[in-house]
């Protein structure tokens, strides 16, 4: 029963959660929406333009059924090339970069002088109108508040500084004849009657009524990110070159990412060492299959990032507990893309090498082993893969060096720029790996998916 | 070197669901050396299964296979064999499949001139570089035989070879078996399920029937005499080429409207 009511809690919990989600998303459909109609619209622009060169005439331009023809579907590097222009250049935009026109900018936050009006009511009725003059300050700046006069009436004028993107209270009545002690309050922002905990928009932002009776002034955000929620890119590649030249926590950047890479490559290639024979054993044995195979099939859908805490608590944070994890991640996987590789010898190339006088020994060598090599190299671009990013999420959790510990240990400080710059070169090492795998497939290999 | 015997071979095994298939039933032939024979019938008939405990790759459960008095325990060299397709290895270019045979042996320097000689043969001398993959399935079959003449075996054993070829590319394939088996002197089996390149290839023809497994008609034929070096398209019409075909493709014809009506029968 009592697992019931724990679904059933789990349930409503989980409910809520999927309103809140939803309402997101919901948010979020228009911008899908325009990000959609940017895509095809530069769609039409690019076939636009094309209509004016010289047209193709190779073969596919002649094909007239593409739509469903895979042949006919290739990447569009225009398409590729505008689409990472378009991430720079919203990333820019939302982010006031330098790079771009200023009037490429999203509209940023209010930046400058303005003010309000109050209307404060006394408790024996009378009415008097005052203005706070506000000063907002760019991001970095010092707040200053700007000059004024106190002018005349119950209700003096007032004056506040505030830096962009946050907010300031304004206590109005400190200079006022009558005060909140004295029963005074706000009635009216810029004529607008107001009452406890209501806001107003005015002219450059916000103006807030607290539960205290105060103003809480919040100038306009506009529709820029904050720097240290996401800085421009050009604040990114600063950082870059400062890091690279600097080091980040007294090691250079060259050496963070020189560790992760060190720890993938041994561990893959101790975990290649030891997954490929066992692979090939399983392939060629009954009983090396019967006795290997509920723990490869038992290992494999376990996360390797579901190990690090048991790697933690045997091998410590250092860096064997690391190559011990990355060779376990490793590990299955090539046993298993061994294992294919030697059960997909087609068992007449066998035949015919047995036919030609091989022995059993010169079988394997010449025919197991070339024949599970494609396979071999799928599995070892995806234990690449998958090894880089487990290192990166090993050292997320405890490192002393290491991309993943760069950016971990940025984020604590809300160092976004090298949050977002270690992202950014994890992930060009990324595929740099699974370049470089591919590169060597080809050379190595070239007779795949050729049979 | 002497005749290949196939001593009263049978061969049953049990189903994992039970029961059991008789996939040969006494089998006995005689093949002399230097005879080319094919070997026809309808599928399920066991050719192939004759054809791989020949080879060695199975074990009859009784009779024997023996080579020159010698019995066959698994496959060997002096066996050799060419398959329908897929048995070239990609990881090796044209030259090296052909040479993978001596190779093994260690003799590779000793019948280079051989191998280099087979490629002409087979018309490949200007292909001998080229990837396997790169050539087309008749080019593939050329390189095939190649490879099994290149290991000097005293029997070849063919299992379709030219099933996967187009009709064009077959025909002048089938002219190079012929002109292979004449120059070489090697004793061939051949198996196919097209009845005309059973008469071509064949100077003895077995028709086997279907379950269990077992020889039913046996012909000798002028054919493949007749087709050495010769028009195949002649031979085609020659004299009791027609007739014989008529009477096998019938004879095959009951058999398997023999089988459709059990297995009808049966469900």
């Amino acid at each position: 029963m009592s697992v019931f009511s724990d679904l059933a809690e789990m349930g409503s919990a989980l409910g809520e959660e999927l309103v809140g989600l939803g309402g997101v998303l919901l948010a979020a459909i228009p911008y899908l929406a325009g990000y959609i109609i940017l895509i095809l619209a530069s769609m039409m622009i690019w076939r636009w333009i094309k209509s004016f060169f010289q047209p193709k005439h190779d073969f596919t331009s002649l094909k007239t059924v593409t739509f469903g023809d895979e042949s006919a579907v290739t990447s569009e590097s225009a398409a590729s090339f505008i689409s990472i222009i378009l991430i720079f250049l919203l990333w820019g935009a939302f982010t006031g970069s330098k790079l771009l026109p200023s009037f490429l900018h999203a509209p940023g936050p209010f930046i400058g002088q303005s003010s309000f009006t109050y209307t404060v009511e006394a408790p024996d009725g009378a009415t008097d109108e005052a203005t706070v003059f506000i000063g907002v300050a760019p991001v970095g700046g010092q707040p200053v508040d700007p000059e004024f006069e106190l002018g005349d009436g119950i209700a003096k004028n007032d004056s506040a500084g505030v830096v962009a993107y946050r907010s300031t209270l304004v206590p109005w009545d400190a200079n006022d004849d009558v005060t909140r002690a004295d029963g005074a309050k706000i009635v009216a922002i810029d004529g607008k009657p107001v009452d406890i905990g209501d806001s107003v928009r005015v002219g450059f932002g916000n103006v807030t009524i607290t539960q205290r009776g105060t103003l809480n002034v919040a100038p306009a955000k506009g529709w820029q990110m904050e720097a240290i929620w996401l800085p421009p890119p050009e604040a990114v590649w600063s950082r870059v070159v400062r890091i690279s030249q600097e080091g980040f926590q007294n090691v250079t950047l060259i050496q963070h990412l020189g560790f992760s890479l060190f720890r993938v490559i041994v561990g893959f290639i101790l975990g290649a060492i030891v997954g490929i024979p066992l692979g090939y054993a399983m392939g060629l044995s009954n009983w090396f299959r019967g006795w290997f195979d509920p723990i490869v099939e038992f290992m494999r859908p376990v996360p390797p990032l579901a190990l690090i805490p048991l790697v933690i608590i045997w091998a410590g944070i250092g860096e064997i507990g690391k190559i011990i994890l990355l060779f376990l991640a490793a590990l299955w996987i090539m046993a298993i893309a061994a294992r294919a590789g030697v059960s997909g010898v087609t068992i007449s190339k066998v035949h015919a090498a047995y036919s030609l006088g091989a022995s059993k020994w010169q079988i394997m060598r010449h025919v197991i082993v070339p024949n599970s090599l494609p396979e071999i190299f799928t599995g070892a671009r995806v234990a690449m893969g998958v090894c880089w990013g487990t290192v990166v999420a090993a050292e997320l959790v405890a490192a002393e060096e290491g991309a993943g510990m760069m950016i971990m240990a940025a984020a604590k400080f809300q160092n976004t720029d090298i949050v977002i710059m270690g992202i950014i070169l994890i992930g060009m090492i990324g595929f740099g790996i699974d370049l470089l795998m591919r590169m060597a497939e080809r050379w190595l290999v070239p007779w795949k998916g050729r049979a | 070197m002497s005749g290949l015997l196939i001593d009263d071979i049978s061969m049953r095994f049990d189903l994992p669901t039970g029961g059991h298939v008789q996939a040969l039933k006494n089998v006995t032939l005689d093949i002399k050396e230097g005879e080319l024979m094919s070997v026809l019938g309808p599928s399920g008939c066991g050719k192939t299964t004759l054809l791989n405990i020949v080879a060695g790759f199975l074990a009859p459960t009784s009779g024997e296979v023996t080579l020159g008095g010698k019995k066959v325990h698994g496959p060997g060299p002096e066996r050799g064999m060419v398959f329908q397709q897929g048995a070239l290895f990609e990881w090796m270019n044209v030259r090296e499949n052909v040479s993978f045979g001596p190779r093994m042996k260690g003799t590779a320097k000793q019948d280079a001139g051989k191998v280099d000689h087979l490629l002409d043969v087979v018309g490949l001398q200007d292909f001998k570089e080229k990837a396997v993959y790169e050539l087309s399935g008749g080019m593939q079959q050329r390189v095939a035989l190649a490879r099994c003449l290149a290991n000097d075996p005293d029997v070849i054993l063919m299992d379709e070879p030219l099933g996967a070829l187009d009709a064009l590319t077959r025909e002048k394939m089938q002219g190079l078996v012929l002109k292979l088996w004449k120059e070489t002197g090697k004793t061939i089996i051949l198996i196919t399920h097209s009845v005309e390149e059973a008469l071509l290839l064949g100077e003895r023809l077995v028709v086997m029937a279907p379950r269990p497994g077992r020889l039913h008609k046996e012909y000798h034929l002028p054919f493949a005499e007749r087709g050495v070096n010769a028009d195949l398209r002649a031979v085609k019409v020659s004299e009791g080429f027609n007739e014989t075909r008529e009477e096998i493709l019938s004879m095959i014809w009951d058999m398997e409207e023999e089988i459709m009506g059990r297995t009808e029968a049966a469900t």
